[in-house]
């Protein structure tokens, strides 16, 4: 191996290193400072927040499937991982272009990315608890699994302090103001849940439209 | 070697056919999983014959079917105008069809229920006539208890339905359209109290729909009434069995003295109500929960209930698990038309049908023994005996969660706990795996505890010599530099 290719893999390690822990654990040690300088200085990675959501849909399929026996009620026979990565997927979508439509009619300065990075750089401390939880649970006897849910809760807790300071910092808020924002994003949520049902139940009496036409055609001329 | 294959082929095919002719079929053929779906069991209990008007000289027809009732005495079958006493071995002894009122000659008219206490003597009930009539053990008339004197309910209709006897005399008594609950009456026939009172349940949206409606409207709704009870029998316990019209999932309630139901199942395990998947949208078939409308509990608290919605016997252990599933709509063997009442005779179960006028003998199969005794033995806390018919359970149905427990627990028992683990686990039973998982796990650590420590304590001696050595190294090179 050359030296130009030693210092490269050392280059390519520490990059792997900064983005996929040091930057999530500098955010996590001040998080004021840590979302200023994923807005302002560029430091947040597309990369790893796609990881975090990628990751924690995992962990919902694995929370299914692996959470140990003795609190898992859930029939591990019949799984649908599709569905139980949704449950991860569609509520961070949901929340990410609520907050972002609400936003930008409020003066915030967040972008989408950004909105999305604050809200997966949020989320890493849950899913490393979440991990720690699942190993746990595998572990401990009934009478201890108290400790379980207590450690999925601090990791929810984490979610929302997190998510909520970066929001601040990205947005340029104030305090009532990200408050306020919050609520709205949530009411802005419920809008879209509504449209979409709509448009699901127009596509399917537009697709039954179709199909009974070209039955009665079939019927018909073939 | 084609010839080989078919003729193979063919063999296998006539030694499952042969299988099949021995084996019976019975009806309704499934249990729930843990999970609640619908899996396949082999039938436990299976017709074994029908008794008809044909088949007692006695009686002309067996018109009106509406009770049973079984002691260590006999079984007694109770239709509209005759009651029928037979012995255990169901051949009648005796068919009463009118009783001596002083000097007149009075035909029984209108029966509902029947009831024998350990005396002999027994009582029968006429909802139509408001009156219960109360015989000695030699089938003269003891007296006619009319409508009790209960203040405040001088102008409701009496419809004494059904009834029991309590080892103390008293008569629990259900009467059609008083709702505050079942009568209980002293041994003459005197009120004392209304018992097991059916609390009514609204949900939060009638009752937010109910703010907005109006006087007129509110005059014009149907009347939310506590549900009516239509059958009651009392358990080895001496607690009351007790099924009534209901609109929520407990359509059967164990009530102790104090007339609270006492049937508590744990989050996991549905209540048991029956079919636990129905058909909510018609097309022919019935719709809606089970309605449980007749109940009996055999010596080892195992109970059956009969369902009028789909004409279903369920049968559950002590600890509501559900054992099988017999009966259903129909005209075929095993099947039921109007079923109206169900009782344990032996081992074998009777079930009335009023419409088909028949008596249906159901009598269990090798699987259905093994289930029986299994419940029996864990009743009587004989575990290891109740594991060996779990396990003989276990060779025909591999999907039946509750054999599976019931061999766990005595592996536990026998410290086997490894195996009990794994048994446990296919049971479904946490709590006891819990048990055996904490005695595993102490092991372990017990096991691996000092090699832990002295690998760590190894890798700390190790860590610290390295690095002093590093130092030293460090310190000559700097020395020498």
């Amino acid at each position: 191996m050359t030296h130009q290719e030693k210092c490269c893999a050392k280059k390519g390690l520490s990059w792997l290193y900064e983005t996929f822990w040091g930057f999530p654990t500098r955010i996590l040690k001040r998080p004021f400072k840590g979302f200023d300088a994923m807005k302002f200085e560029k430091k947040g990675s597309y990369l790893f927040a796609f990881f975090v959501l990628i990751l924690e849909s995992l962990i919902s399929i694995m929370n299914f499937v692996y959470r140990g026996f003795l609190i898992n009620h859930s029939d591990i026979y019949h799984v649908n991982s599709l569905y139980l990565a949704l449950t991860v997927l569609f509520p961070v979508a949901l929340f990410v272009l609520g907050n972002w439509c609400v936003t930008t009619l409020m003066n915030g300065k967040g972008k989408l990315g950004e909105i999305f990075m604050t809200i997966m750089y949020a989320m890493f401390p849950m899913c490393l608890l979440q991990l720690v939880a699942l190993f746990l649970s595998n572990v401990l006897t009934l009478d201890e699994m108290t400790f379980v849910y207590a450690i999925e809760t601090i990791g929810v807790i984490l979610l929302l302090a997190y998510g909520f300071i970066g929001l601040v910092v990205v947005h340029e808020y104030g305090f009532g103001q990200s408050i306020g924002a919050i609520i709205l994003t949530i009411i802005a949520m419920m809008i879209l849940v509504f449209i979409l049902m709509l448009i699901f139940a127009l596509v399917a009496d537009v697709w039954d439209f179709f199909t009974i036409i070209t039955k009665e055609l079939m019927l018909k001329y073939f | 070697m084609r010839k080989l294959i078919c003729l193979i082929l063919a063999l296998c095919f006539i030694s499952s056919t042969g299988a099949l002719a021995d084996a019976r079929t019975g009806s309704s053929n499934y249990l729930y999983t843990p999970h609640d779906e619908i899996v396949a069991a082999p039938p436990a209990y299976t017709l074994a014959r029908s008794i008809t008007a044909r088949d007692i000289a006695e009686v002309d027809a067996l018109d009106g079917l509406v009770d049973a009732y079984k002691d260590e005495n006999g079984v007694y079958i109770l239709c509209s105008k005759r009651l029928i006493i037979m012995d255990h071995d169901l051949k009648v002894k005796r068919v009463l069809t009118s009783y001596m009122d002083g000097e007149k000659e009075v035909k029984l008219e209108g029966c509902t229920g029947v009831t024998f206490t350990k005396n002999g003597d027994f009582y029968i009930t006429q909802s139509e006539k408001g009156q219960i009539l109360h015989f000695n053990s030699d089938f003269t008339l003891n007296k006619v208890m009319g409508k009790p004197e209960i203040v405040g309910y001088e102008n409701v209709n009496y419809r004494p339905t059904k009834m029991v006897v309590d080892a103390a005399g008293r008569l629990y008594v259900i009467s059609k359209n008083m709702y505050e609950g079942i009568l209980e009456l002293n041994a003459d026939g005197t009120f004392t109290r209304f018992f097991g009172v059916n609390e009514v349940t609204f949900t939060p949206w009638q009752l937010f729909w109910r703010t907005f409606s109006t006087k007129e409207q509110r005059s014009r709704q149907v009347l939310w009434l506590p549900s009516d009870f239509t059958n009651l029998c009392i358990d080895q316990d001496g607690f009351l069995f007790a099924t009534l019209l209901s609109t929520d999932e407990k359509t059967i309630k164990r009530l102790n003295a104090k007339g609270e139901n006492i049937i508590n199942v744990s989050e996991e395990k549905p209540y048991p109500q029956g079919d636990l998947w129905t058909n909510e949208t018609g097309f022919g078939i019935p719709t809606g929960k089970s309605q449980f409308i007749a109940v009996d509990v055999n010596d080892y608290g195992a109970y059956v209930c009969l369902d009028s919605t789909r004409n279903r016997v369920f049968c559950y252990n002590e600890d509501h698990s559900l054992l099988f599933i017999f009966g259903g709509p129909g005209d075929r063997e095993g099947y039921f038309r109007n079923p109206v009442d169900v009782v344990f005779v032996g081992e074998n179960i009777l079930v009335l049908d009023s419409l088909a006028q028949s008596i249906e003998i159901f009598s269990p199969t090798k699987y259905g023994k093994a289930l029986m005794n299994a419940v029996k033995y864990q009743y009587l806390y004989d575990y290891d005996e109740a594991a060996k018919y779990w396990e003989e359970a276990l060779s025909y149905n591999h999907n039946l969660t509750l054999a599976y427990s019931g061999v766990g627990r005595m592996l536990l028992r026998a410290g086997e706990y490894e195996e009990a683990m794994e048994y446990l686990k296919m049971g479904d039973d946490r709590k006891y795996y819990d048990k055996a998982y904490e005695k595993v796990r102490t092991a372990t650590l017990r096991e691996y505890f000092v090699p832990a420590i002295l690998v760590v304590l190894g890798l700390i001696a190790v860590k610290l010599t390295v690095s002093g050595v590093k130092k030293r190294v460090q310190k000559k090179r700097k020395g020498a530099a």
